[in-house]
């Protein structure tokens, strides 16, 4: 029996309805201005952060941010401003 | 930057945060509502700006999570106000200066008046404050479309005016009228005299008696066309006058004759880098120097020059308060020789200049020599000059003169 999937059905009815998936499904969104901003919304917190690179997990995945001189520039529970020399960034598998 | 604003005004700490799990505090003291900005990692230890409100909840989950909260200072407007409560003179002072900036600032300081060329600045300024407006009156209650009107009517040579105050300072705004031509009432009887002492050249009458032809000599103030015009004769006993207004364009030939001296001395002056200054502190109309830095008594010769400053918060809002410095720089003259070449030269360009301004560009030369006689110490330039220029000049003739003349018929 095929198992029922509750975020396949909501994810196919965004998709079919074109609503902002951000908002509906949660997910997160990057931006970047560069290479010396990023802006991370809709995050789960900091898993890790040093001067060299931040961890930060997000609803799909662990989402790491390498570079030098790292600063987190604002927090909030909605959003992440990171500061800095950014070199990389990339989604953990 | 309203962020940052907003921050100053609500007041921040800034934290040191250690421990083993820092990154537990952070995510979960944001999931309560916690803000974190300028977050830095230095070592095992993590600093970090928080809102002051936030910090117990911060203090909350360091202890929930294991780690250490320290507030390493206190920063804002909150502080600021803290520290002032505890310095009462300081406030009533920062209280009285603004105060005194409000009081001071409630008078007019300065008057500026732009755009006059023909209208006399003082007479400006004195009617100005027959109105009540000078330097220290209050500047609030003045009508100013009232002062326009009035200025307007006070002064004919205004064509547009526009008056107000802005800070501490007025301004007065004035574009004068062109000069309206003279109007000739030519039914009026009237004489064409002469205005410079020439011979005539050309003549053309309209209207009048001329007196004289080309080439007469006249002389300044005499008559060329009468206005009176002799009708008859006594011989034949039937003399008698009539007045018109005499219009006539003369030109004649003038004579102009200019002496220089150029000495054959001169000096030469040397700054010595030695300068005396000398300060004056104005407040308002009151006015103190104080004692010169370097007094420079022994200065045989200097140049004076003088900066004023006058305070002023803003280009709007001068104060009453200046001082002037009045510097003085010594200077040593050498007395040099100038040759007969150069002072020929400099004759010879004085002698353009006021040709220049005498002469006008309108009026021909014809003729321009220029003669020099060398002396002990100086060199006299004279120069002849012949124009060609128009000399005539209407002039009135007196109703009394008139009247008299028809009496004597």
């Amino acid at each position: 029996m095929r198992r029922f999937d509750k975020n396949g059905i909501k994810r196919r009815l965004v998709t079919a309805l074109e609503l902002p998936k951000d908002v509906t499904l949660g997910l997160p969104v990057v931006n970047m201005m560069g290479g010396e901003e990023i802006f991370v919304d809709n995050h789960k917190g900091i898993l890790e952060y040093s001067v060299a690179h931040i961890r930060i997990a997000t609803s799909v995945g662990v989402l790491r941010v390498c570079g030098e001189e790292l600063l987190l520039r604002q927090m909030t529970h909605e959003n992440i401003a990171i500061a800095g020399k950014i070199e990389k960034v990339l989604w953990e598998a | 930057m309203f962020l940052k604003v907003w921050n100053f005004l609500a007041g921040y700490v800034k934290i040191e945060v250690s421990g083993f799990s820092v990154e537990r505090f952070v995510s979960q003291a944001i999931a309560a509502g916690v803000i974190f900005w300028d977050m830095r990692r230095d070592g095992a230890k993590f600093y970090a700006h928080i809102s002051r409100k936030h910090f117990s909840a911060a203090e909350f989950f360091a202890q929930k999570t294991g780690t250490k909260v320290a507030a390493l200072g206190f920063y804002g407007l909150p502080q600021i106000l803290t520290h002032l409560k505890r310095r009462l003179f300081l406030l009533i002072g920062g209280f009285l200066f603004a105060a005194g900036m409000v009081f001071l600032t409630s008078f007019v300081w300065r008057i500026d008046i732009e755009g006059t060329h023909r209208i006399n600045y003082t007479d400006i300024t004195a009617f100005l404050e027959q109105k009540g407006l000078y330097i220290g009156s209050f500047r609030y209650g003045f009508d100013y479309r009232e002062i326009e009107d009035a200025m307007r009517l006070q002064f004919s040579d205004i064509a547009w005016v526009s008056f107000s105050i802005t800070g501490t300072r007025a301004v007065v705004s004035i574009a004068e009228s062109i000069v309206p031509t003279e109007i000739i009432d030519t039914s009026l009887p009237a004489d064409v005299v002469a205005v410079k002492d020439a011979i005539i050249v050309y003549i053309a009458t309209t209207a009048g008696q001329p007196q004289f032809r080309a080439g007469d000599v006249v002389a300044a103030g005499e008559t060329i066309v009468a206005g009176q015009l002799v009708l008859g004769s006594a011989e034949e006993g039937n003399l008698s006058y009539a007045y018109t207004h005499a219009i006539s364009e003369v030109w004649g030939r003038v004579y102009y004759t200019m002496d220089f001296e150029i000495p054959l001395t001169y000096f030469e002056k040397t700054f010595t880098n030695r300068v005396s200054r000398g300060y004056t502190i104005n407040i308002g109309n009151f006015s103190f120097d104080l004692p010169r830095i370097f007094r420079g008594d022994d200065f045989v010769y200097y140049e004076t020059i003088e900066r004023r400053w006058q305070a002023s918060i803003g280009e709007n809002y001068p104060l009453p308060l200046s001082h002037t410095t009045t510097l003085q720089y010594e200077l040593v003259r050498h007395l040099r020789n100038r040759s007969v070449d150069v002072a020929k030269d400099f004759a010879i360009e004085f002698a353009n200049r006021r040709i220049a301004e005498e002469i006008g560009e309108d009026n021909e030369i014809v003729d321009k020599q220029i003669v020099f006689n060398e002396g002990e110490r100086s060199l006299t330039a004279q120069v002849f000059l012949i124009t060609i220029e128009r000399i005539d000049q209407t002039q009135s003739i007196q109703p009394a003169q008139v009247i008299r003349e028809e009496n004597d018929e």
